[in-house]
Order: structure tokens, then C-alpha cells, then sequence
């Protein structure tokens, strides 16, 4: 059975995509896990300037999750180019491209660049909790500005990525890059989140605060996607859900929310199989249930 | 308990090993294989993998090369630190290989000793070629000597014979074949070592290092090609090593930023 899937007249070969953030620091690593099974796979979020991020410990586990700070390393602009110009050409399949700026004049730089790369989609990372300053993503009109400082300037299909820390804004934040020019949404990023080791008394991460991902996120990431669809689903603005999805029923979940798309990140610690994992899971509960891929999207509404 | 979480470790003992490098050894027991790393935890300063020079009791031995290290030797016997791990692929050992040879180079002698000391118990022959700068930064030579026959060589001569662990063991290679060869040092040297065992025929593995920073294959910083070191690594086999092309030319700094391998 086809489990392809299509977003904005991109063809992906499957609904999985690799998250942002996650591995995605190379043109082989991409390769690898696109091999492995991935959908599409996003590279890590490329920054107009080199930073090194956080010192260590960048990640702690806890029981139902993983909280990470890894604070947007990225090498010098055109080096990130050139490794995602490599990654286009070395990956059999689509290479989403993900930026990150202070400004919207930094994103508007970044995304010039990045777009003459050639990736599949563009994706704006504007929900990152890590980074000193406020997240755009908690406000329409910031969020809106950012995306109209880069809508001529991506010929691509474009990708805004949306935080769960409010989750009461977060139609009307859909609804504002929607009207500024995106032409996807991905939900959610990470959620604000802090691990206090109590041999030590202070927390873990350097950062202190951190993001937190992984099975806890879920629940909380398939209302934001349900919510989302409820606003865009009308405009045809596909979802990218993404939020703790580790099997082929947490993928299907996401999907009844009304996700086009389903993120994988966390669940990497799993192995990189966790993607063909994901999809025989999925393959197997459509066709005992005769179902196809695009009549379980969105099904959860209006039951 | 959570794989990627801390746990609270006292420091034991703290032993001076020569003139850069002290272990430490933890109140702590690991199930753990030569070759596997930890992550250890300064609070508040930083948290850097370090392969285990000791097993199952934990133990890790740290030359000071920069501002982690310069902290951690300051550290004194009784200070708690954070572990997690331990992580990685550890060398893999074959009950066939008879007759052996450890190439270790500088704080390299590290990873190398419990193997040593576990190729010992399944009743292999050792050869070990055993190289620093100098006599002041020999690594170990005790506990190889414990295990078989151990050949030093330093780059000024003033121990052993004068020049580059490479060379010494490319010259022991024309008198000698070995089953399996295990290395663990300066990359250049590595290269050099798996170059040699690849024309002749010998199985080799090598532990290598690269900038870490989530240690459980997440993060994407320690990759080399498309090889995560801490999952798929730190020990990888020679012929891998030889078909990466990155490997003994470029690495990955904290940015993510590719330099020169020196």
C-alpha cells in the first residue's frame, strides 16, 4: 500500500520526517537516515552566524521524555549552505532546509541563501525555547513579520514551526503566518521545561531551562495540531505533526488530529529503524482497517 | 533509571599517573566493555566524555589539555561529580585471536589497559607498542607489562626507543603477524596504524574521539560521515575508518564547524 504524501506538490515518499534539531548536522548523517527510512529529514536549524550553543549537559532524560539545550549551534552561514547543497545532492529524496535569525531581517538573509540550495521546503524555526530573548512564535504579529520578510525570497514551499508553550494563542498564531504566506505548519517545537538533580541541588542542563520532547510532549502536541487544523484546514494548509511520536499509532494519532505529516525526533534514541518501525505500524492498522493514509487525516474532528 | 541523567559519583582516589594525566576513581560500578565512554559532569562548569581506563569500579585517567581538565585536576578525593553511560561501542574481542598487538599513543594508553587486562584473562599474547612525547607522559606501562611484552617509544628519546608509535610498530610488522591489532591515540597515528594492518591483511580497531555533546546519538555532533562516534563508535573497525573521508582529515567543532584534523 502507497503511503506517500504530498505537501504543497512535494512528494514524500512516506508521512515520517526527520525533526529539526535532530542529527541533521551533515550531508551523510541526512543520507543515513533518509536510507533508513525517513519520509524527508530536516537539517538542523542553520543560523545567520556561527554560534556554538550551550556548554554541556545539553540533554537530560526523565522518565517520560527528554529536556534538551542545545542552543542552535550552527557553522559560519556559508559552510551551513554548502552542507546543505551537498545534502540535496547526496540525499534520494526531499531535504527540508531549517533557518533560524534574531531578526526578521537576519531570517530574510538566511533565507535568500538557503533557498539557492535547492531543499525541498524551507522550514522557519521560530519557536525555539533555547536562545536568549522571547520566542517569536508566542505572538502573531512577530511571527507574521518573520514570515513576510521571507516569502519572496523562498521559492520553496515554507514551512513555520510553531510553539506549544501557549497553547490558547496558537490558532491565532497559525492564522497569522497562514495569512502572512506559509504554506505549511509544523507542530510543535519543544516546551519549556527545567530538571532540578536533587544530589545536586541545581539543575542539569547548562542553559538551566530547557525544551522538553518525547512521550510527555504528545498529548499536548496532538491538541496543538488539532487545534491548528481546525483553524487551517479550510485554507489547505497542510500540518506537520510533530510531538512523541515513537510508533506507528502515536504517528496515527497525530494524523487523526489532522497532521499531513508526522515529525520523528526523540524516538531516534530508539535507533534509526524507529522510522520503518513507524510506517509498518501505520501500513498494518490501514489495512485492517481499510483505510488510506488521507482518510485518517484529521478523522478525530466532529466525532 | 533514565540512560541520559546523572548520577552522583564520589571521587575515591585520585591517582598521579605521570606529569599530565591523574585518574579518578569513583564509588560507582558500570557494566561496561573496553572502549566505552562515560560522561562526566562538573556542575557548573561542563560535561565531557572520557573513555573508562577502569571497569567495572569506575575509573577514568585525564591529561590536562585545556580549561575542563585544568578544573577536573583541581578536583579532590571525596568531591561528587555526575555520570552518565556508560555509552558506545566497546572493542570487540574474538576468542581466536591468539596472538595481539595494542598500539597506543600518549593519554590513548587509556582505553587501551583494561583491554590489556581483559585480553590477558582470555589467554591472548600481548604485544604492546607504547608511545608519548616523553618518559614524563608514558601512560601506563605497569599494567601492560602485566600482560605481556611492552616496547616504549618517545618522540625526544628519553625512554624507549626515539620516535613515533607508527614507527616502531610498522618496524615490529616486519617481523612479526598478528592476529588482531587494537589502537588508540592521536588520529594521525590511528590512520597510520590501519593503513598498515589493511595492506597486510591484519584485523584492526580503533577508538576515536570527536566533540561531543549528547552522548546518546541525538544530537549529531560527534558525527564522522554518517557514523554517530558515541553509538556507532567510539571503536570502530579499520576498513570503516579508512572509507570515511573524514576521518584523519576533518572534524567537527562546537559550532559544527569542519578543521583540520592535526
Amino acid at each position: 500500500m502507497s503511503l506517500e504524501v504530498r505537501l504543497c506538490g512535494v512528494r514524500l515518499r512516506n508521512p515520517t520526517v526527520l525533526a529539526a534539531g535532530v542529527l541533521g548536522t551533515s550531508p551523510h548523517i541526512l543520507k543515513r537516515v533518509y536510507d533508513a527510512g525517513a519520509g524527508a529529514v530536516t537539517t538542523k536549524s542553520i543560523g545567520p552566524r556561527e554560534r556554538e550553543g550551550h556548554p554541556n549537559p545539553v540533554v537530560v532524560e526523565f522518565e517520560c521524555g527528554l529536556l534538551n539545550a542545545v542552543g542552535l549551534p550552527s557553522p559560519p552561514l556559508e559552510e551551513s549552505v554548502e552542507n546543505l547543497r551537498r545534502a540535496v545532492k547526496l540525499v534520494k529524496g526531499s531535504v527540508i532546509a531549517s533557518i533560524y535569525g534574531e531578526t526578521a531581517a537576519d531570517f530574510r538573509h538566511v533565507a535568500s541563501l538557503v533557498s539557492e540550495a535547492e531543499p525541498a521546503m524551507v522550514e522557519l524555526n521560530i519557536s525555539c525555547p533555547n536562545v536568549e530573548g522571547r520566542i517569536p512564535a508566542l505572538n502573531p504579529a512577530e511571527s507574521a513579520k518573520i514570515v513576510g520578510a521571507v516569502r519572496d525570497v523562498v521559492k520553496q514551499p515554507l514551512i513555520v514551526k510553531l510553539s506549544p508553550t501557549d497553547t490558547f494563542t496558537i490558532k491565532e498564531v497559525a492564522r497569522a503566518v497562514v495569512d502572512a504566506g506559509a504554506d505549511v505548519i509544523a507542530a510543535v517545537n519543544t516546551m519549556p521545561a527545567m530538571v532540578i538533580d536533587v544530589d545536586f541541588g541545581r539543575p542539569v542542563l547548562s542553559n538551566r531551562r530547557g525544551g522538553m520532547s518525547g512521550a510527555a510532549l504528545r498529548p499536548i502536541a496532538v491538541r496543538c495540531v488539532y487545534d491548528i487544523y481546525e483553524e487551517v484546514a479550510d485554507a489547505n494548509v497542510p500540518i506537520i505533526g510533530i510531538g512523541g511520536v515513537s510508533s506507528g499509532r502515536d504517528a496515527l494519532e497525530m494524523m487523526m488530529a489532522g497532521a499531513s505529516a508526522v515529525g520523528v525526533g526523540t524516538a531516534v534514541l530508539k535507533g534509526l529503524d524507529v522510522f520503518k518501525r513507524i510506517l509498518a505500524e501505520m501500513e498494518e492498522f490501514l489495512e485492517k482497517r481499510c483505510l488510506s493514509l488521507a482518510e485518517v487525516v484529521g478523522m478525530a474532528h466532529g466525532r | 533509571m533514565a540512560r541520559a541523567k546523572p548520577r552522583a559519583a564520589r571521587v575515591e582516589r585520585i591517582v598521579v599517573e605521570n606529569a599530565r594525566v591523574k585518574t579518578f576513581m569513583f564509588d560507582l560500578e558500570l557494566e561496561a566493555e573496553p572502549g566505552q565512554f562515560i560522561m562526566l559532569w562538573l556542575p557548573g562548569v561542563d560535561e565531557k566524555p572520557f573513555t573508562l581506563s577502569y571497569m567495572p569500579k569506575v575509573g577514568v585517567s585525564v591529561a590536562r589539555v585545556g580549561a575542563f581538565t585544568q578544573r577536573l585536576h583541581e578536583i579532590r578525593e571525596g568531591e561528587m561529580l555526575g555520570i552518565r553511560g556508560p555509552y558506545g561501542r566497546g572493542f570487540s574481542l574474538s576468542s581466536s585471536d591468539a596472538d595481539v598487538c595494542l598500539v597506543a599513543g600518549g593519554v590513548g594508553a587509556a582505553a587501551l589497559a583494561p583491554l590489556a587486562e581483559t585480553l590477558k584473562a582470555s589467554g591472548a599474547k600481548i604485544t604492546t607498542v607504547l608511545g608519548a612525547k616523553s618518559a614524563s607522559e608514558i601512560l601506563f606501562e605497569n599494567r601492560f607489562l602485566a600482560c605481556g611484552e611492552v616496547l616504549v617509544c618517545t618522540d625526544d628519546g628519553s625512554k624507549g626507543r626515539r620516535g613515533s608509535a607508527t614507527a616502531l610498530f610498522s618496524k615490529l610488522l616486519e617481523s612479526r603477524d598478528f592476529d588482531a591489532v587494537y589502537a588508540c591515540g592521536p588520529e594521525l597515528m590511528i590512520y597510520e596504524v590501519a593503513r598498515l594492518c589493511e595492506e597486510r591483511g591484519i584485523k584492526m580497531q580503533a577508538a576515536v574521539e570527536r566533540y561531543m555533546k549528547c552522548g546518546i546519538g541525538i544530537c549529531g555532533s560527534c558525527v564522522l560521515n554518517g557514523r554517530r562516534v558515541c553509538v556507532e563508535g567510539p571503536v570502530f573497525d579499520g576498513k570503516t575508518l579508512l572509507m570515511s573521508e573524514e576521518f584523519a582529515s576533518v572534524r567537527r567543532e562546537r559550532s559544527g564547524r569542519l578543521t583540520r584534523v592535526q
